[in-house]
Formats: C-alpha cells, structure tokens, sequence
C-alpha cells in the first residue's frame, strides 16, 4: 500500500486517494462502467477491452440500447457496461437518466470515464458531473495520438492531482494503454465519501448546506451523498427531485425555491445556468494550469475535408453520390451477388429434402419445405444485404461523414417538415424499412422521431424488388422507350412514388398530429476520423443480429401462421380458394376491385405481403399452382395487364408495412397504437393510390 | 451607442462573437448550457451548408451545427 500526496488547487476539497491492490479480493461480479461524451472513443475502447465477447440489449422499458462485455484481470471475469454517451448527467433525455441511475443505483466498482483529449475543455464537463457523484472513477485520456500530432500537451500528472482521480492516456484504436487503465480502475480506490466537492461560491454554500441539514434530519440522503444531492436539488435536476419525492415534503420545497431564487437574485443567473457556468469556469482555469498548445491551428485535415463535403456547389451532389453508391453496392454486391448464394443455397436445401422426405407423410413435408424452410430462408436471404449495407453504413458513421450528411441536407428537409437526419434513415430504408426505422433513434425530438418512424415504412425496400422484377418482367421486360427500358422506368417511378408520399406524409404529419411541437437541429460535427475495421465489423454484426433477432422472429412466426391458414381446413388443397387463406382471400377481393385487381387470389398475396412483401411473389406460385417461373409469367399474363399490374405495384409499394416493420414501430414507439396507426393510415394511402392509378389509367383508354 | 447585439444567425461567416444571452425554452438552453454555451462564451462562426442553413459555428474547441432558426434566438455579440 503507497500513499500519494495530493495538491488541491484552490477550488478543490482534499481527497484522499489509496492505492490498494486487490486482484486477491476481486468479487465475482466485479463491474466496470463507462462513460463520456459522444464521439470520445468510448464505442472503440469498449471493444478494444471486451473484444468479441459483448451482448447487445435494451435497457428496460426504453429503445436505449444497452451494451455488456466481459474482459478478464489475472484470471478474474470483469464485466463491462457501456453506458450510453452523453454530454451531462442533467437527466434531461433517456440515456442521460440511464446513465445517472446505474451510476447511482447500481454503483458499478469502478467508472472509466473516456475524453478526447484533443477535446478536453466540454469533455471535462461531464468528468466533473461524474466526481462529483462517483468516487471511484478513472479518466481514459483517448485520443492520445491526435493530441500529439495537434501538439496539444497535457500533464496527466497535474490533472490527475487536480481532480484527485486518476488519469491513464489511452489510443483506442491502437490498443494503447487499455491495459494500464483496466489495472488502475480495479487497483485504484479513494477513501470512502470521497465525492468532488467543487466550490460554487457563498450563495450556493450557504443554500445547499441549508438543505443538507434537512436532507439529513428526514433520512433522504446518506451523509455522504447530501451535498450531491443539495446541488441537484438547487439545479432542479428532475432525477433528484424523484427521487427525494420533493413534492410530498413541503417545506424541503420551499426551501429549494427559496435556495433558487436566492441564487437568481445573487447572481443574475438561473441556478442550473449559474452552476454550469462554475463548472466551465473551473475548467477553463483547470486547463490553463495542465495543458499547453503549441499552435492554434485546430484540426487542419477535418477542416479539408470540410471544405469538399460541405462545399456550396459540392456538397449536396456528394451527399446523393455517396449514397447512391451506398445502394448500388448494398444491391449489387450484398443483395444480387451474396444473397443469390443464400437464396440458391435455400432453394437447393428444399429441393433436397423434398427429394428425401418423399416418402413422409404430406403434412409434415409441406411444414418442412414450405414452413421451416420457407420462413428461415426469407429471413436469411436479406442477412447479405444487411451486412453489406450496416459495413458501409458504421464507415461512414465512425468516420463523422453521417454527422455532415444530415448538416447538408437539412435545409432540404426541413423546407418539408423533417429533420437532416431523416434523410439519412431514408436511405437506409431503401434497403430495409426495419433498419431505417432502427436508424431513427438518433433523433433528438419526440416529432422527428415519430415522422421519421412513421414515413419510413414508404420508402421501397430490397423486398419489393422481387414484386416489381415479376410484374414489370412479365409485361414491360422487352420494351424500350428511347434509350431507356420501360421496366427501368417502371423501377424508377416506384422508388420516387416511395419518396414522395414519404415526403407529403411527413409534411401532413408535421402539420397535424405533431403540430406545434418543437424540433431543433443543434449537433456536433466530430473531426474525421479513420474508423478501424474491427469496430466495423463489430458494428456491422450488432446490427445485423439484432435485425436477425427483431425480424426473424417476427418473419417466421407470420410465415408458420400463414402456412397453417393455407392447409386448413384439413383436406383441403394447399392455397386453394376453399382454405381458409383463399375464403380470406375471397373476402377481400371486392375491396380491391377499384384498383383493378379484385381477384381472391390477389387479395391472398397481399395478406401475405402484410407478412413479408418478398413472399407476394411465391404465393402467387402458390394460388396460381404454377410452381416454374414460365408458368407463373403466362399465369400472371393472363389475370392482369400492364395496367393492373402497376397498380398492384403501386400496392405492393404502400399499402402497409410488413410484419416486422410493425413489430419494430411498436417496439421503437413503446406503443401499439402507434404500430396500428402505421397500419391503417398506410392502407388507406396505398389503396387510394393504386385506385387513382388504376381509374386514371382507364380514363386515358388503358385496361 | 454602445455595442450592437444581434442573433447568432446575423454573424457573418469567420466572424468571432460572445454570447450574450440565449432565449430559448428551457430544456434547449440547457442542451446549449452544457455543451458550453453561457453567456460570456465565444464563438467563431466557421461554415455554413451549402443551402446556407443550418450554420457550423466552433467554441471551446470543437464544431457544433445549428439551425438558422435556433441561433437566432442565441444573443451575441460581435468581436
Ligand atoms: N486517432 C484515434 N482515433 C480514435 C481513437 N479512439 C477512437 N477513435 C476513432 O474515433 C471515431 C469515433 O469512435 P467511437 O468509438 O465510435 O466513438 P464513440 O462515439 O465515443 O463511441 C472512430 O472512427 C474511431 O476509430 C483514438 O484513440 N485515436
């Protein structure tokens, strides 16, 4: 055991820190958690330090993701939470109020607070809210390189005495000191009720010791933690008020408005303006004793690159380009080229087995083939896809190009009543509405949010592509117009169609049922940074599993189901109009008869569509009882003509999203109400539209 | 006449200036408050998007982007 000595500048209480070492001691559950702002490196040390032993979550009742790993020290399991970044714990947004009550509740053994060092001044920010409620914390200084090669130099010692906490310089992405900072997180620990006791002034001393005493006499707070708890109060943290129940004590809220006005009327400020502004003020001073520039010079290549992407002229044709490559490679490579081996690979395993089991019974041949096959393979052909596009995807967002994409085209956007990010998360519902539905969830307001998971579903997806390839095959495939192919138009017209009834719907949306509600686009625009590929790749696959996880469940169950309505009653031949899918089917066709293809076995395929769009294509195999292609093509010739067939295109497109995009609104609204809107309001567009469709085409002499 | 204050959205490009006041609803000031932004602090408006909103100003070392709409209810002062 060493001591150290310990310098407090001015401002500071003196704390004690203890060097123990207790790997012999170390519990089973021992936890580490990590905090910092966004865009610290927070993401790459987590993975440097769990590697791939980590597990995607959510926490509790909220769409915050949670994230856990384990690492190991000298034999021992050490588990690792990564809290979600933050720029304070003022508990105003949900990750804030995650952040604060597993730090307050759950009392990790240890914090590793991670900062940019090339960005000290608002990262300490969050470090000082962090002392001030944690004693056992230890600052990563990330980003070690980049302050070198900005010629920034901190004394690690210095700030390390400063806050009493100790401080470990660490290169993420290189695996720098990872090492160092895990044995100084379990090895480090200050004396007991070691909090950071910044000092605020007279008036602030004077009201919190106030309301300390009575936090003492009435048993709220434990006589560590009452001056924490005094300073939120008087900051009017919401956090802290729940949980002394300010409102049943009536004189502690007196006390607290008192103390408020008070520290108004002293200072001219509001209380959580005036206690912000010590804790800048304490860093800036803290800054100007432990770090020195050796040129102003700020960040010359982001500056560089900045000068292209957000160029006057260039920027925006960038933003389509990098995306439009985006979807050509998530297509071409991801969806063409690797999906076609998993959608081979399926459609040989049925075969197979159809081949083996020939001699089973038929039931369970058909639960086997159509069922089991059929629902894990319509998941798994769009695993490809997703990888491909969630690669490019976490490269463009690690790199900070994300950030600038939605500071380009927000103007755009908003001239429509939407938000710059939501560009973005239409893009990456052009290959799967689920993922631009999950995309949303970096949208600051409620408004946004919610237009941006409500238009998402328009946007045509990788599934309809099978749909339109069918149609537009069997009645435009050979036709030209000009130079260019009338199926290509064909595509083209019902990609744009997506786009704007995404856009008027987003317009009506924010004029409506969100009207009046504020959104706001205030957003850091990070240095450019190399993203290393071992976090993409670890980024690429969270995503995809839980797409996997999200969908899939949702896709078989809805596949199965289908499957059991098809074969039911017993006896009956298989997708026939007498099974309970074709009586369905039946049902509703006279609904689709404005729209020009009011057949049962129509209405059959969009009711499965509702399940996943791609399966529309083999159900009209199924009804059609046309199990080749060629047959499928005369078949569909004969019930359609190339204007119904657009008109269930335009269909297909809009009328409602599929299961899993359901499943994923209720799940990201945290309401089913949501999800059913999302349901009804979308049927009743996409009927609408393929009537127009269909009635305006017959105007102009079309059948 | 004293010194002039505008809105952070009248500031031309490369221009520095200082907060003065920010009048905003209350959960916003607070977003600003504690990525830095209090009275007193300055800023340098550094690049706009190529539509001319929003604006990328820096402060405190780092780059931050915001809404024409919103800055111009950030009180500033031109230095
Ligand atoms: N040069 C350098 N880059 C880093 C370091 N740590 C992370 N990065 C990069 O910074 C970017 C953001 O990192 P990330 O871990 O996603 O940050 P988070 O938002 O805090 O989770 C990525 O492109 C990383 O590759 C580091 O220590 N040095």
């Amino acid at each position: 055991m060493s001591d150290r000595t310990i310098y407090s500048i001015n401002y500071l209480a003196q704390i004690d820190v203890t060097y123990i070492e207790r790997v012999g001691e170390l519990s089973k559950d021992y936890t580490i958690a990590l905090v910092g702002n966004p865009n610290c490196g927070k993401t790459s040390l987590f993975n440097m330090l769990t590697g791939s032993k980590q597990h995607v979550g959510n926490w509790p009742g909220v769409t915050v993701e949670r994230k856990e790993g384990s690492t190991s020290y000298h034999g021992k399991n050490i588990k690792v939470i990564d809290l979600p970044g933050t720029y304070t714990f003022s508990a105003c947004s949900e990750d804030e109020i995650i952040a604060v009550n597993y730090i307050l509740k759950e009392k990790p053994d240890a914090v590793i607070n991670v900062i940019d060092s090339g960005n000290l001044e608002r990262n300490l920010y969050l470090t000082l809210q962090l002392l001030e409620m944690n004693s056992r914390v230890v600052i990563a200084l990330n980003m070690a390189d980049e302050a070198e090669k900005r010629k920034i130099f901190i004394d690690k010692e210095k700030l390390s005495e400063a806050l009493s906490t100790p401080v470990v310089p660490t290169i993420a992405t290189k695996n720098s000191g990872i090492q160092d900072l895990l044995t100084m997180s379990i090895n480090y620990e200050h004396s007991a009720g070691g909090l950071l006791k910044l000092d605020y002034g007279q008036v602030v001393k004077g009201e919190s010791s106030k309301i300390v005493q009575v936090l003492l006499d009435k048993g709220l707070a434990a006589t560590e933690t009452a001056n924490l708890v005094a300073i939120k109060l008087l900051e009017g943290d919401q956090y802290f008020i729940d949980s002394v129940k300010l409102k049943e004590n009536p004189d502690l809220n007196d006390m607290v408005k008192a103390g408020r006005q008070r520290i108004s009327d002293e200072t001219g400020f509001d209380p959580e303006i005036y206690l912000a502004d010590k804790r800048y003020e304490f860093i800036v001073h803290l800054i100007e004793e432990c770090v020195h520039k050796d040129n102003t010079n700020t960040d010359d290549l982001t500056e560089k690159i900045d000068k292209i992407v957000t160029n006057k002229w260039l920027g925006l044709p960038l933003f389509f380009a990098i995306m439009f490559l985006l979807y050509q490679i998530t297509m071409g490579f991801g969806n063409d080229f690797l999906g076609g081996y998993v959608d081979s690979g399926f459609v040989a395993l049925g075969e197979y087995l159809s081949r083996v089991m020939v001699n089973s019974p038929e039931l369970l041949r058909s639960f086997v083939i159509d069922a089991m096959i059929g629902g894990v393979g319509s998941v798994l052909v769009f695993v490809p896809l997703m990888l491909t596009m969630y690669f490019m995807i976490s490269f463009l967002e690690d790199s900070g190009y994300m950030a600038r994409a939605a500071y380009v085209m927000d103007k755009l956007m908003n001239a429509v009543g939407l938000h710059g990010k939501t560009a973005v998360s239409m893009i990456i519902s052009s290959g799967c509405n689920v993922t631009g539905i999950m995309s949303t969830r970096t949208l600051d307001t409620k408004k946004d949010r919610m237009i941006g998971i409500l238009i998402s579903p328009f946007v045509s997806c990788s599934a309809r592509l099978p749909v339109y390839a069918l149609f537009s095959g069997v009645f435009f495939g050979d036709q030209q117009f000009g130079i260019l192919t009338v199926s290509g138009i064909v595509f083209f017209s019902l990609y744009l169609l997506g786009i704007i009834v995404a856009v008027i719907a987003g317009k009506v949306l924010s004029k409506t049922l969100f009207k009046g509600e504020k959104s706001y686009f205030i957003m850091e625009l990070p240095p450019y940074r190399i993203p290393t590929l071992k976090s993409t790749l670890i980024h690429m696959w969270e995503k995809t599993e839980s797409f996997i996880r999200k969908a899939g469940t949702i896709i078989f169950g809805l596949v199965v189901i289908i499957w059991l309505l098809s074969i039911m009653p017993m006896g009956v031949e298989p997708g026939s109009a007498d099974s309970i899918l074709g009586k369905i089917g039946s049902i509703m066709a006279p609904l689709l008869r404005p729209a020009g293809f009011g057949s049962w076995e129509a209405a059959v395929a969009l009711i499965v569509g509702v399940g996943a769009k791609e399966a529309i294509v083999a159900t009209f195999g199924m009804v059609y009882g046309a199990g080749e292609e060629v047959q499928l093509a005369s078949a569909i010739q004969m019930y359609f003509t190339p204007l119904t067939a657009y008109a269930f295109m335009v269909m297909t497109l809009l009328y409602a999203p599929c299961a899993a995009s359901l499943g994923v609104i209720r799940r990201e609204t945290n309401s089913t109400k949501w999800a059913l809107f999302a349901l009804f309001y979308s049927l009743l567009i996409g009927w609408t539209a393929a009537v127009l469709v269909y009635q305006a085409g017959r105007l102009f002499g079309f059948q | 006449m004293g010194v002039q204050y505008i809105g952070m959205d009248q500031l031309p490009l490369n221009c520095s200036g200082r907060i003065i006041n920010i009048n905003m609803d209350n959960l916003l000031k607070r977003k600003l408050t504690d990525m830095g932004m209090i009275k007193g602090t300055e800023f340098k408006v550094e690049g706009q998007a190529p539509l001319g909103d929003p604006i990328r100003i820096n402060l405190r070392g780092y780059n931050l982007a915001i809404r024409k709409s919103d800055a111009k209810n950030i009180l500033v002062e031109r230095i």
